[in-house]
């Protein structure tokens, strides 16, 4: 992951919500994916992002699938009913923290 | 798009076989990571070659994969756990645990006679279903199996080996053990096979 350690709490919702919008990924997809979107900002090693598939699979809220792709094996990963209910409450909670922060990093000007 | 051929990816996983990555789950998954990359290095314009390029790609992300493998143990135990709760409550498991209990409440007086004979039989019928793996998984590792198998072995010889005779020979304390010894053991081993055959289907 990227050196910043703020964003390793976030990387289980991350995770989470790729997957909410993409269906089923697999483990490098994930890592594109991700910089992708941040515009290479955002690295996830491949240290951290298995060991975190394979928890949130532990935990019943992705489910995994195997499938034969350009001779070798490939694990696709989705969410699991319960992993669609995680999502939605880890994603509100995590941006209820950023709001929080926003409010002391950039508070709204007063005009009292 | 440059895809690698068989002995490339063959090349991939011996190397991580040798690394330290033991279970065949987890190597399978980190081989395809790596084969991604460096197709995907080829694909943006590469010219090194698969070996170049593997080793500088390994060279940079060696020390986190192999650090990540610890985690991958704890994952796999946590996943072990949650297998065997799922499995003690299975209707198949209380079925089979009603039926084989009845049996030994049959015969309790035949079993306690002979306790040391019948805990020792308990014992090499355990080793048995930790073998079973070995027998159709051509001796791969797999992680959340080997764990299960790992535990299962430890606790079954504790309790086992190390039983207190005279805890057992108690009729009353010794058929609640016999009970309980039976749920487990029904349990542990639906979830060994269940493991053993969706491992087989989905890698071998």
């Amino acid at each position: 992951m990227s050196n910043s350690n703020l964003y390793k709490g976030s990387l289980s919702t991350i995770i989470l919500k790729l997957l909410s919008e993409n269906g089923r990924m697999y483990g490098y997809e994930i890592t594109q994916k991700t910089k992708e979107l941040t515009r290479g900002k955002l690295k996830i090693t491949e240290g951290a992002l298995y060991p975190a598939l394979h928890k949130l699979e532990a935990e019943g809220l992705l489910e995994a699938e195997m499938e034969k792709v350009d001779n070798r094996l490939r694990k696709y990963y989705k969410l699991t009913e319960k992993g669609s209910k995680e999502t939605v409450s880890k994603i509100s909670e995590l941006e209820n923290f950023v709001a929080t922060l926003q409010t002391i990093f950039q508070p709204k000007p007063s005009f009292s | 798009m440059k895809k690698l051929s068989q002995e490339e990816i063959r090349f991939i996983e011996n190397y991580l076989k040798n690394s330290g990555v033991e279970y065949l789950d987890v190597r399978t998954e980190m081989t395809d990571h790596v084969a991604s990359e460096i197709e995907s290095k080829i694909e943006q314009g590469d010219r090194r070659g698969f070996y170049e390029i593997f080793k500088s790609y390994m060279l940079e992300h060696k020390s986190t994969l192999l650090k990540s493998l610890k985690k991958f143990r704890k994952q796999a135990d946590k996943k072990m756990w949650g297998l065997l709760r799922k499995n003690a409550i299975h209707w198949k498991t209380v079925i089979a645990t009603t039926f084989i209990f009845g049996l030994f409440f049959v015969s309790k007086d035949f079993v306690f006679e002979y306790l040391s004979f019948f805990l020792f039989g308990l014992y090499a019928f355990l080793l048995a279903i930790c073998f079973l793996p070995l027998l159709f998984l051509k001796k791969n590792k797999f992680s959340t199996l080997q764990r299960l198998v790992f535990w299962f072995g430890l606790v079954g010889y504790i309790f086992l080996i190390q039983m207190n005779a005279n805890f057992v020979s108690n009729e009353i304390t010794g058929t609640v053990f016999f009970a309980v010894l039976i749920w487990i053991f029904v349990t542990v081993a639906k979830t060994i096979l269940n493991q053993t055959f969706y491992f087989k289907n989905k890698f071998l």
